[in-house]
């Protein structure tokens, strides 16, 4: 009953509300972690770009990168399509096409949300009225979530919510990580050879404290990025470890924000859809690869390396999707 | 307390010519006396809130982009008694009737022509008749199911019909939401009377397209055809849609077969559509037929049409009773097919073809608004007293070269109702769209869309040209 291109538009819609949730998780989480380094680190805003793929854009657009300039590219700028704001318009935008299929109370708090968002982007900048701006994206966001939740039927529509929610959450998963994979790579490039260190990392290693020594720091900021310290201590009850974390978040099969939990909810909204076996196998695949990857998360080429086959990975997966639904050519 | 004025010359909704509340306007105008401008403001104010909030838009075209603006509303509301909407809805549903039984006749035994009731010139020459649609007899002999006719009322404060859209209709969408605004706008003065309510219609408007289904089909699938999201009337495409609970499409996610069956493309594969409301001019409907640059419709629309295997509302076709010549001819059409006598008059409307008709608007032009014949959305139209002597002389010269193609009506001065503009209360002119539905049975809603035209003096209600809306009260008196 669910037209291929409502199917379409309620996938990418989920998929953009995700990605304005978890970019405002991302520069907040940042943000704290910046502000918990001592002074004397010069701290870098430029692996931040790279949690949304898009430092060329950036520097064709700002050229150089400060934290405002950063910030603002990615929470207000409307010309960068991953934007936060940009995120969310394009989420209002594709929903609006499936008012038919989703829940008028749905609607109506994307709806609300794009009118914050629109009217107060400029705010989310400066670090003053940064976090309240963000919490309100995570928490408008969380709040359809629960209305979808409470007031949708388990229909195709909503799986197909699902599906592009989870496949997004568990994609800004894999770059998080990744983008703690270039800071490590950064500050052991630093140390290893510094003329060819960036004038951030150079700086840190110059000064008597370094980002190593504050590495526990950043792994809190990666668990909080994906909200996932709280839970994280609750199932290991052990400090803070690199290898533990990354585990965790790929591996943990009970943590909703986990790249196994993500996949696995996928798999169960294929599974659910009509003609699943025609993505049976790719899911299946996704989900063997995701087994096999095991980093070794005190370094960074591990890391970095393992997180671009997840991101392959993933890709396929869409586009799985994507040639079974949403191209239906038949006719 | 806010002071309440009109126009002289117009019949004002809510007050009149002392100033004193109409009797069923008498619980909100005490209410609106007895609360300061500053508090309408505030109610006007939340209102415009809830438009904004509950995304109640129309799309505007601009650089070639469609954007979504706000819908707008006037909180004052505009009254009607009960007993005077129940003579309207009869009349409305009388020349629907007529109107239908004359589009099915067209397209089957031209009885009308025949019998020398309609001439046949005016059929052959009309840009609206569709060939296609010969011979074929759809569920109830209804071909326009659903009906916008537009209402004015002159200063005599008798109602007349000003136009019947036959086409597609918009507006419903929004006579449901203003309700809902205006209830939390005046919910004291909705305690204390009886206002009749609007929401039944999508109801009513899912009921009757279920009864148009091919016979045999217990369950049928209902869709909404609409052109897509840059359309101006999106939302209430949207809207209805979500309201019937029906798929709402637009013509790539349709598909007609070798049976001559309608199917949609699902993610389960195609699946059968047994009934369109569509929301698209019907030269767009059917590339394979009609527009072949069409990229809105569907290749084969009309093959299954005309097989029975689909029903579409409007059939397609109806449009060649919504045009102002065939206008002046619907109290002799309501006289031929029902013999009853009109019950909501038409605008006078004199008809150039003919001589003595053609001589007084030559005489009167300045008395008199000139519209060609063929042409909709208010292009062409000139307004005798508000033209120059040159538009005028032009006028003149059009008509003797072409006067089939012209049609003349008296300036009609449209009603008032007190409108809150810039934080003062003042007149302003409005119209009536009331929707009827007919297919085995009739509906009218409730009063209907109220357009008001927000800047002073002005005659033109279109929302896309600073028109605005009004709720419409049916109101209970004793």
């Amino acid at each position: 009953m669910l037209l291929s291109r409502v199917a379409d538009n309620l996938y990418w819609g989920a998929r953009y509300l995700e990605r304005a949730e978890n970019t405002s998780r991302i520069v907040r989480s940042y943000t704290d972690v910046i502000v918990d380094l001592p002074r004397s680190i010069t701290s870098s805003w430029e692996p931040l770009l790279a949690v949304v793929g898009s430092s060329e854009t950036f520097r064709e657009m700002y050229g150089a990168g400060d934290e405002r300039s950063i910030v603002h590219f990615l929470v207000a700028e409307l010309a960068n399509a991953g934007s936060v704001a940009s995120s969310v318009e394009n989420a209002r935008e594709c929903l609006r096409t499936c008012r038919d299929v989703f829940p008028r109370e749905g609607w109506l708090a994307a709806n609300d949300l794009y009118l914050y968002a629109a009217s107060h982007r400029d705010e989310g900048v400066a670090r003053r009225g940064r976090a309240r701006f963000l919490a309100r994206i995570v928490g408008d966001s969380r709040h359809l979530d629960g209305i979808l939740t409470s007031s949708m039927s388990r229909d195709e529509a909503y799986e197909f919510f699902r599906i592009g929610q989870m496949l997004e959450r568990a994609e800004m998963t894999t770059r998080v990580l990744g983008v703690r994979a270039s800071a490590l790579l950064e500050s052991a490039s630093a140390y290893a050879s510094p003329v060819r260190a960036t004038a951030a990392s150079a700086a840190a290693s110059s000064s008597k404290v370094s980002l190593e020594d504050h590495d526990e720091v950043q792994w809190m900021g990666v668990l909080r990025s994906l909200s996932a310290l709280q839970m994280y201590q609750r199932s290991t009850r052990a400090a803070i470890d690199a290898n533990g974390v990354v585990r965790f978040l790929l591996h943990d099969a009970s943590f909703p924000r986990s790249a196994t939990y993500c996949l696995q909810r996928v798999q169960r909204g294929l599974e659910r859809l009509p003609r699943g076996a025609d993505t049976k196998e790719v899911i299946a695949d996704a989900l063997d690869v995701l087994d096999s990857v095991d980093p070794d998360a005190s370094d960074g080429f591990s890391l970095d390396a393992e997180m671009d086959r997840l991101q392959v990975t993933l890709a396929e997966l869409h586009n799985g999707i994507a040639n079974a639904y949403f191209h239906t050519a038949a006719g | 307390m806010a002071d309440l004025r009109t126009n002289a010359t117009a019949w004002d909704e809510l007050l009149d010519a002392d100033g004193e509340a109409r009797p069923a306007a008498l619980e909100l105008v005490a209410k609106l006396r007895s609360m300061g401008v500053s508090e309408l403001q505030q109610r006007q104010d939340l209102a415009e809130l809830d438009i904004l909030t509950m995304g109640i838009t129309f799309t505007v075209y601009s650089d070639g982009r469609g954007i979504d603006r706000a819908w707008p509303f006037d909180v004052i509301p505009r009254v009607i008694a009960a007993r005077e909407w129940r003579k309207v809805e009869a009349g409305l549903v009388q020349r629907l009737k007529a109107l239908n039984a004359f589009i099915d006749d067209l397209y089957n035994d031209q009885r009308v022509i025949l019998d020398g009731v309609f001439p046949a010139e005016l059929l052959e020459e009309s840009v609206n008749y569709r060939q296609e649609c010969r011979g074929v007899k759809p569920k109830f002999g209804a071909w326009a199911h659903i009906c916008g006719s537009d209402l004015v009322r002159d200063a005599d404060g008798q109602f007349y019909v000003l136009e019947d859209n036959l086409r597609v209709p918009s507006g419903v969408s929004y006579v449901l939401e203003n309700r809902g605004i205006s209830k939390r706008a005046f919910a004291d003065v909705f305690a204390t009377q009886d206002i009749l309510p609007v929401d039944a219609y999508t109801d009513e408007l899912n009921k009757l397209l279920v009864s148009l289904a091919p016979d045999g089909i217990e369950y049928p699938t209902v869709a909404v055809l609409t052109p897509g999201v840059f359309n101006s009337a999106y939302f209430e495409h949207a809207f209805l849609a979500q309201r019937m609970g029906a798929v709402l499409v637009e013509g790539r996610d349709l598909v007609v077969q070798s049976d001559d069956c309608v199917y949609m493309r699902t993610i389960g594969g195609l699946e059968r559509v047994h009934v369109i409301y569509r929301r698209i001019d019907d030269v767009f409907c059917d590339p394979e037929v009609f527009r072949e640059d069409s990229t809105l419709g569907v290749r084969g629309l009309m093959r299954a049409w005309k097989a029975g295997n689909v029903a579409i509302a409007n059939a397609p076709g109806s449009g060649v009773a919504d045009d102002k010549v065939v206008y002046a001819w619907v109290p002799d059409l309501i006289r031929y097919y029902l013999d009853e006598e009109p019950l909501i008059p038409n605008v006078p409307t004199y008809r150039c073809m003919y001589e003595d008709e053609r001589n007084y608007v030559i005489d009167h032009i300045e008395e008199l608004v000139i519209k060609p014949a063929n042409e909709s959305g208010g292009y062409g139209i000139l307004i005798g007293n508000r033209a120059s002597r040159q538009e005028l002389d032009a006028a003149v010269a059009a008509i003797e070269a072409d006067p089939r193609n012209w049609v003349a009506q008296p300036i009609l001065s449209l009603s008032t109702a007190p409108t809150l503009c810039d934080g003062v209360i003042e007149a302003r002119h409005l119209d009536l769209r009331p929707f009827i539905l007919t297919g085995s049975t009739s509906y009218v809603t409730a009063g209907g869309l109220t357009r008001v035209a927000l800047t002073k003096g002005s005659l033109i209600v279109n929302s896309s040209q600073g028109g605005g809306s009004k709720d419409t009260w049916v109101v209970e008196t004793n």
